[in-house]
């Protein structure tokens, strides 16, 4: 008995053993820029000890933090198998929003010099709004007219561009950059009451903690985050089930849109010169830290925990690569090469799954 | 919305060879840079 269990043990060790080999090399091919990243990163942590103090983890955090809620936000889209290329322009026109709302009383270059200082709390209603209208739009016309929001945020982020440069000639701002914020907002976003050795942590890290935690409520304990997903697999299927289709998409696009608009309060006070570019490009790292995170462009697949991990590889990547004094240009290479490897394993999981 | 990969006929090898291509570029790329 002992003999043959031994004699069938060793004539079936093959095939596991192999089965094993494939299963390693899966796994390394499926994780093989996590793991080409962390030796990047430990690469630049030996060579330049200086990554690794206290100031430059803070700079990290305090980068990852300000980008989440949009990368969050756009994650939504990408499960509908759809994607937002207005986020970055709705970012922009909220920060300036926001920011020409909570200029100082007394700045000389003040854009609506008769108007008070808003209660912060107020313009962080404003600015969320603004933000759920536009992504609100965003989704009303994917869904309404079936079209593939790739082309719909296209249209709609010119149009948000065209309004904000219209916004900036008000009253007495004739176009340019919006300062001199008031201290209430400064110090709300940029204030801090937490230090990590002489870095103190802005309390926007902590608000961007917490839409993070709502984000993972509604994504996985919601009869609307289930939609999402349903929605995100098969659409077909999710309406035959029942699940009301265009009701989701809006509302996944909406959601996203007040995410930007958070993103651009906090942004606003973070930057503190607002002009029309304030948030260019944003929707580009967001989507990259998506797909980066596991996001998948297949639809439906995606978690919190995976935008959290891309948005803050991504950043870690950047800051190192500055530390490094990497060219900005060559950074622009850096990252496209990062999103066409993170696609083609996107890509890859979704053959071989097939 | 359609999955945008739906109609590829790329096979997992050629994918394996792009990614195992991008990373050594980026290897390479970043290298230089020490």
């Amino acid at each position: 008995m002992g003999m043959k269990s031994r004699f069938k043990l060793g004539n079936f060790g093959d095939e596991p053993q192999g089965e094993k080999r494939i299963r390693l090399r899966e796994a390394l091919m499926n994780n093989a820029l996590y793991i080409f990243l962390v030796i990047v990163i430990i690469a630049i942590a030996i060579y330049r000890p200086r990554f690794v103090s206290a100031g430059s983890i803070v700079n990290i955090l305090s980068l990852s933090a300000a980008n989440l809620p949009i990368a969050l936000g756009i994650a939504g889209a990408i499960i509908l198998t759809g994607t937002d290329l207005s986020a970055g322009r709705a970012v922009g026109a909220c920060a300036c929003v926001a920011a020409s709302l909570l200029q100082a009383t007394g700045y000389a270059n003040k854009m609506f010099p008769n108007l008070p200082t808003l209660p912060v709390f107020s313009v962080i209603l404003i600015v969320i709004a603004i933000g759920a209208i536009l992504g609100a739009v965003n989704g009303f016309c994917t869904a309404k007219f079936n079209l593939h929001p790739f082309i719909v945020t296209l249209a709609t982020q010119l149009i948000i561009y065209g309004g904000l440069l219209m916004y900036l000639t008000l009253g007495t701002n004739n176009g340019q950059s919006i300062s001199g914020l008031d201290a209430s907002y400064t110090q709300f976003i940029n204030g801090s009451f937490l230090k990590i050795g002489s870095s103190a942590i802005p309390n926007f890290v902590w608000y961007s903690l917490g839409i993070t935690v709502i984000m993972w409520f509604v994504w996985n304990k919601t009869e609307f985050g289930k939609n999402m997903f349903a929605v995100g697999s098969n659409s077909e299927a999710a309406h035959v089930s029942g699940v009301n289709v265009t009701r989701t998409i809006i509302l996944v696009f909406t959601l996203a849109g007040a995410l930007y608009g958070v993103t651009g309060f906090i942004e606003g006070a973070r930057i503190g010169s607002n002009s029309a570019a304030t948030g260019l490009n944003y929707e580009l790292d967001a989507i990259a830290a998506c797909v980066i995170g596991g996001v998948s462009f297949v639809g439906g697949i995606g978690k919190i925990r995976g935008v959290i991990m891309g948005v803050v590889l991504l950043r870690i990547i950047f800051v190192g690569l500055t530390f490094l004094s990497v060219n900005q240009n060559l950074q622009y290479v850096i990252k496209g090469l990062i999103i066409l490897i993170a696609c083609a394993i996107d890509m890859r999981k979704y053959l071989v799954r097939k | 919305m359609k999955n945008i990969y739906k109609n590829t006929k790329v096979s997992v090898k050629v994918l394996d060879g792009v990614i195992m291509a991008g990373i050594t570029a980026l290897a390479v790329i970043i290298a230089t840079q020490f």
